[in-house]
């Protein structure tokens, strides 16, 4: 079953084409890699794949619904998280609460019970701090809840930032370079917890430079360039791949250009 | 497990141990002029805490909350000498106004950032004091409102400053609980949220701008409360007690009580209200001493106190304390 069915969608700025006619699905249950060489527009997948950008054409279907030009704040209903390249937590909140707003979309009480601290409120609240603290101890981050986000190692903070997404309960989890930043520990401890999500019930589409994280986790994997899907298929297909290789300057193949 | 309940408990005791100081307290001011600037404390201490919402909670900094408190307090005066109402009619009606008035003017402002939204904001408040200037067939224009009624209980006018004083702290206490309980719900949550980083507040699903919306006009209801506090207790306003000037004086409360702590508008207000009077004595001087006395404590704020003399000394009394406290846990297990 397909969990997401991307077709032929185009976005471009001004007169930069940054995605044409791109289509691809993740069946459900399974972790799909985007790579490509900088600039390839990945990342502008993922912004219009929740609602960043607007589709210039095409269609994003979310188990058959229709998901293209949404607001933004509608994504997380509809069952798709995310999250950034460039780590996007809530510095001045602790880590709870930076989980908790992960899990707000959940939470249905409004401003009458806030105001007057209904039980209703307190209800929700004591299943939200549940929820939360149980996310937290299965990415081994309950010891820090009470922390501040900002005091916190980039490596525990990008760890938070996927616990944040969690915790929604997405039907399809958009991780844009989890591992930038890590140390090869960090790393490969990342590449497990990744590669457990499917079992746990979560669908994964992944976009990551890193070589040899994205060949040990992906069922399959989609290379753009300029914009395009140049090539896709199993890990071993992607990777012998010559235009795949010449994308990434040729030379040695993929494993070379991801290290310099 | 025990400190923690003992610490929850203090938690629990301490603020209606601070509630009921504070009712007992004007039992024992007996001069008037104390009382007065008490009950000023009170009304600003209204305006710093919502103010302190929408600027300091949620980021959105605004220069025009003494429109809100100028709506207010207009709505109040006219609804009382044209109707006759009872004062929490007029109250209401001068809170409900004063947020629709927010709405309105939240809804474009907010869809700007910083300083946009601020030079909107001063604007505003401008346009605020020239209407009430000008629209003298309603306002009567620099002449001010005269004569607007005391509110009146059971019959009773609130004539004495005590009972002034009274009611001017419940609507503060009813201003700050609810305040206090939005920022402890999920609301508060995502204002601080939005504060941090919009981008991924809206990720999460949190609707940004209707969230900022409804907190500013949250924020400008209160303030036109406030107002009709004022209106009432005056019993005479004109529009230059609503001029942009103000709205800075609110906002350095914010500021200085520290962005996003209700317990820091509260203090902050008081201080800034005390000291202007403290001051009434020095007579030309005053405004410049001020002046000053706001610069230190504005940067006296920024000084990373942990890493001076004293507060090394500080943290290591803390420490120790800490430990010794720590020691006589461990002994009780």
């Amino acid at each position: 079953m397909e969990r997401l069915k991307v077709q032929d969608i185009c976005k471009s700025f001004g007169g930069l084409t940054a995605v044409s006619n791109v289509s691809f699905q993740v069946e459900a249950g399974q972790i799909v890699s985007i790579i490509g060489p900088n600039g390839a527009g990945k990342t502008t997948v993922f912004n219009l794949l929740t609602g960043f950008y607007t589709c210039d054409a095409g269609s994003i279907l979310l188990d058959g619904r229709p998901i293209e030009n949404l607001p933004p704040s509608q994504y997380v209903k509809e069952g798709v998280a995310r999250t950034f390249q460039n780590l996007r937590v809530f510095p001045a909140m602790t880590v709870l609460e930076n989980v908790l707003i992960g899990y707000q979309s959940k939470i249905e009480y409004g401003w009458a019970d806030a105001i007057l601290r209904t039980p209703r409120l307190r209800e929700q609240e004591r299943a939200a701090r549940e929820a939360a603290m149980e996310i937290l101890e299965r990415l081994k981050l309950s010891a820090f809840a009470g922390e501040r986000c900002a005091g916190l190692p980039y490596g525990l903070q990008k760890k938070l930032e996927i616990a944040r997404a969690l915790v929604c309960s997405p039907r399809l989890l958009l991780l844009d370079e989890p591992a930038a930043g890590l140390n090869p520990q960090e790393t490969a401890e990342l590449a497990d917890f990744v590669h457990g999500l499917p079992e746990q019930g979560f669908t994964i589409l992944l976009i990551e430079h890193d070589m040899s994280l994205v060949m040990d986790i992906s069922n399959y994997i989609y290379v753009m360039d300029y914009g395009r899907v140049i090539s896709e298929g199993i890990p071993e297909q992607v990777q012998k791949d010559p235009k795949v290789i010449e994308a990434y300057i040729g030379q040695g193949g993929i494993r070379h250009a991801s290290e310099g | 497990m025990q400190r923690n309940k003992r610490f929850f408990d203090l938690k629990r005791i301490l603020p209606l141990l601070l509630a009921a100081a504070m009712y007992a307290a004007p039992l024992a001011i007996t001069n008037q002029y104390v009382l007065r600037v008490c009950v000023y404390v009170s009304i600003y201490s209204i305006l710093a805490c919502s103010l302190n919402l929408i600027s300091g909670v949620c980021g959105q900094v605004s220069m025009g909350h003494a429109a809100f408190y100028g709506v207010g307090a207009y709505t109040s005066a006219l609804i009382a000498l044209s109707f006759g109402l009872p004062w929490p009619i007029c109250l209401l009606a001068a809170g409900v106004l004063s947020a629709l008035v927010g709405l309105l003017i939240g809804t474009p402002a907010l869809r700007l950032q910083g300083g946009y939204l601020v030079i909107c904001t001063v604007g505003f408040n401008e346009l605020v004091r020239l209407i009430l200037l000008n629209w003298v067939s309603v306002t009567r224009g620099p002449m001010g409102l005269t004569n607007i009624p005391r509110p009146r209980f059971f019959g009773v006018a609130i004539h004495s400053g005590r009972q002034y004083l009274y009611l001017s702290m419940t609507l503060l206490l009813i201003v700050y609980i609810t305040l206090r309980n939005i920022l402890h719900s999920r609301f508060g949550r995502n204002l601080r949220a939005i504060k941090e980083d919009e981008t991924a507040a809206e990720t999460m699903g949190i609707r940004v701008h209707r969230e900022k919306v409804t907190a500013f006009a949250i924020a400008a209801g209160f303030a036109g409360m406030a107002g009709s506090m004022l209106a009432h207790y005056m019993l005479y306003i004109n529009p230059n007690l609503f001029i942009g000037d103000f709205s800075t004086t609110i906002l350095s409360m914010v500021v200085l009580g520290g962005m996003g702590s209700m317990p820091g508008s509260v203090a902050a207000a008081t201080l800034l209200t005390v000291i202007p009077e403290a001051l009434r004595e020095l007579d030309r001087y005053r405004m410049l001493i001020y002046g000053l006395m706001l610069i230190c404590m504005m940067l006296g704020k920024n000084i990373p106190w942990d890493t001076t003399p004293l507060g090394r000394a500080a943290a290591r009394l803390r420490g120790r304390v800490k430990i010794a406290r720590e020691s006589e846990h461990g002994g009780k297990d």
